[in-house]
């Protein structure tokens, strides 16, 4: 059996930790007092690591909420001017309102196409008869014979007011997802937004006598 | 046998060397996440002002959008200017909306057929 060879011990290579006699150096290791003191700066340190740690995911946390709301709730006065725009065309020559609002939701009628690309009569056309409603935290739109589509998220509520046959106002409150145990304060947006309704003027064609 | 506070101990020549981190090292380390993270809360509150911007914009613009659908739904008022462009049939109406947002003016310029 072969047992290697040790090299040979030079004068460095003593333990320079070892107990040593007493009144002699050094014994291993730290003392209680050092221990304690080394504890008490680990517990200062962490705790002032893990709370700077904490309030930035916080203040981050609903910056990236806060964004998210805003992104959903910027789209809502461009995608609701666009299908209230035609709301009523050519509701003269028909007996339907063009607008209606039912409570649980708003139902707009429109006859702005047809086979020849002009209003037909008929309101069989995409989006010339279709609903606005809340679902959820979701506004959702159904066209036609469809089913609902999310439109919008983050919504918690709406609301419909039509001070003028020409103008409707339109209250969307948007909420943002909250952490856990976090505060909602200044994570739900209130928009008011009116639409001009060209369709129910007056007088739709004044150059007529 | 010497010691500094500055240096890692090297104790003997030919020994192990001592465990832990020298106190230079320690301050090193301590400045490099200092920097860290002031710049980490730097890049935060930047963040934070430029979406508190963007907001006043968004929101001096919703009040824009709202004042010009009233405008429209309301008929010409005395502040609207009649641009005689179609003559005496359709008038057409121009109208300047201004609001402040960050210290900065917002205008739009609406343009509509009264009839």
């Amino acid at each position: 059996m072969f047992i290697p060879e040790l090299p040979p011990c030079t004068a460095g290579c003593e333990p320079s930790s070892s107990p040593s006699a007493p009144g002699g150096s050094a014994s291993i290791g730290a003392s209680l007092v050092e221990l304690l003191v080394a504890l008490g700066l680990s517990i200062l340190l962490s705790t002032a690591l893990l709370s700077w740690v904490w309030s930035y995911q916080q203040w981050s946390g609903r910056l990236s909420r806060a964004l998210e709301r805003d992104e959903n709730l910027r789209l809502a006065p461009v995608l609701l001017a666009g299908y209230l725009s035609g709301a009523g065309n050519q509701r003269w020559r028909h007996g339907w309102p063009g607008l209606e609002w039912t409570g649980a939701g708003l139902h707009v009628q429109a006859d702005i196409e047809g086979p020849n690309g002009f209003p037909d009569g008929k309101l069989e056309g995409r989006f010339e008869r279709f609903w606005l409603r809340q679902q959820g935290h979701q506004f959702r739109l159904r066209s036609g014979r469809g089913g609902y589509q999310p439109l919008l998220t983050r919504v918690s509520g709406w609301a419909i007011d039509r001070p003028t046959s020409q103008l409707l106002k339109v209250s969307v409150q948007g909420r943002a997802l909250a952490a856990p145990g976090q505060s909602r304060v200044g994570l739900d947006e209130s928009l008011q937004l009116e639409f001009f309704l060209p369709n129910f003027r007056s007088s739709l064609f004044p150059e007529e006598p | 046998m010497s010691f500094s506070v500055l240096t890692r101990p090297a104790g003997n020549p030919g020994t192990r060397r001592r465990a832990g981190f020298s106190l230079l090292e320690v301050l090193i380390a301590a400045s490099l996440f200092t920097v860290a993270a002031g710049v980490l809360l730097h890049e935060l509150a930047f963040s934070y002002r430029h979406y508190s911007l963007a907001r006043d914009d968004w929101k001096a613009a919703l009040e824009l959008w709202n004042r010009a659908g009233r405008w429209r739904a309301g008929g010409t008022t005395s502040t609207s200017e009649n641009a005689q462009i179609r003559g005496r049939t359709a008038p057409l109406h121009r109208i300047r909306f201004e609001t402040a947002s960050a210290g900065r003016t917002l205008t739009w310029e609406v343009w509509h057929v009264h009839p």
